[in-house]
């Protein structure tokens, strides 16, 4: 089994004015024409399935004129407004559950590159020129990329509209996943999933337990999630090697991270140990690294009523005892087809 | 730097300082992101010392303010009381 080394660019964060065009576009009096060089490279990013943000100071009246420009429906999650760089990075950061490592920056300031450089040295910083080339870099790499990486943008889109239904949502969070009628379907892994899957493994850090390769043979449960602002597709997998015995171990677990925030971790692995105990299973196992990175998914590992069972070096091995047919949780309308 | 004042850097609300202890950090309380508990756990070592993330392996710190700030607490004084 082979670590995952290189993180990957999941977000390019944007400067507007002298950056993805010319000039002031609020002083202009004809709308902004984007830099040729930076609309090929937008196109770039949106083929492999990365997105695009925008940190600018200009005030929010500009964002009228990117939807009225060429670059119309391209951004997730930009910010505007007089404040530093560092914050609107931040924030496009939380709103989009995504690591700052996984954050890519470009502005023609060097002021406001050299800020961010010294105060998040995990965001790759980059001047509009050296864009090209940095598109061959690895982390810009994300390989095969499937289906559900061209549809991320709409995915994320719908993520903004049901964050805006939740923020206007008095109810509980479980109320709210109700509201919106979380289902999720749960499957074996077929071989059409395999480049979808090996992403996913790949991709996945917060929601990752081992950060190792998809392991090639056993077996595999998949997760798929949909509400009412519209479906996700396959947001998550759990690969079990040797599917047999009293022990089943999952060697890894990947859920997307804009799954993870809404029960995917606990909703995957009680199908996995439903699975295992239909086998004839008396206790499910996940080894977990024990990474700052990866909290996220212990915390879904603890909802799904897993405890710690002991350690070795930084692996945790986080056990459910499967003596009762461990239950969905009461907030999603789960499909099994295991 | 405290925990609750950590926390509320990190939450970018200095009225979260104020909080009483038993305010839960996840659900039915603060609600923090998975992304916020990341930094407020990295912010945390960094100030403190203290690897809530490698110590805690069930997590149980994070119910509340009062259960994360003891466990800092605690944690940073075993360090600096063992010997060598």
């Amino acid at each position: 089994m082979t670590a995952v080394a290189t993180r990957l660019v999941k977000v390019v964060v944007w400067d507007l004015d002298g950056t993805l065009w010319p000039g002031v576009a609020l002083e202009s009096e004809s709308p902004p024409v984007p830099y040729p060089a930076a609309l090929a490279a937008l196109d770039t990013l949106a083929e492999r399935g990365i997105l695009v943000s925008v940190a600018s100071r200009n005030p929010a009246e500009v964002s009228e004129l990117v939807e009225g420009s060429a670059l119309a429906g391209r951004f997730v999650a930009a910010r505007y407004g007089w404040g530093r760089k560092v914050d609107a990075l931040r924030r496009i950061a939380a709103e989009l559950d995504l690591g700052l490592d996984t954050l890519a920056f470009v502005d023609d300031d060097p002021m406001e590159r050299a800020d961010v450089e010294r105060t998040l040295p995990e965001v790759t910083v980059l001047a509009p020129d050296e864009v090209a080339d940095a598109l061959s870099w690895p982390e810009f790499d994300p390989g095969p990329v499937t289906t559900a990486a061209r549809s991320r943008v709409d995915s994320y889109r719908q993520r903004e509209r049901r964050r805006s239904a939740r923020s206007a949502f008095a109810g509980s969070e479980e109320d709210f996943l109700r509201w919106c009628e979380l289902r999720a379907t749960l499957r074996r892994a077929a071989d059409g999933d395999r480049d979808r899957l090996v992403e996913l493994a790949r991709r996945t850090t917060q929601y990752n337990s081992t950060g190792v390769q998809l392991p090639a043979g056993g077996a595999a449960v998949v997760l798929s999630l949909a509400d009412r602002f519209g479906g996700d597709g396959l947001v998550g997998v759990a690969a079990v090697s040797t599917p047999d015995g009293p022990d089943w171990m999952v060697d890894l677990v990947a859920v997307s991270c804009r799954a993870g925030g809404r029960g995917a971790v606990p909703v995957l692995l009680t199908g996995v140990a439903r699975l295992a105990r239909s086998r004839g299973a008396g206790r499910l196992a996940v080894p977990c690294r024990l990474t700052e990175r990866n909290v996220p998914i212990r915390l879904g590992l603890k909802q799904g009523g897993f405890t710690a069972a002991g350690r070795t070096g930084d692996v945790a091995t986080y056990a459910l005892d499967l003596t009762d047919t461990p239950a969905y949780p009461g907030w999603i309308t789960v499909t099994e087809q295991l | 730097m405290s925990v609750p004042g950590i926390l509320a850097a990190v939450v970018g609300d200095p009225a979260v300082a104020e909080l009483p202890r038993d305010t839960p950090l996840l659900s039915g309380g603060l609600a923090l992101d998975s992304v916020t508990v990341v930094r407020l756990l990295a912010e945390i070592r960094t100030a403190t010392g203290v690897d809530v993330a490698d110590l805690d392996l069930d997590l149980d710190a994070l119910a509340t303010i009062g259960t994360l700030t003891d466990f800092v607490a605690a944690q940073g004084e075993q360090r600096d009381g063992a010997p060598g």
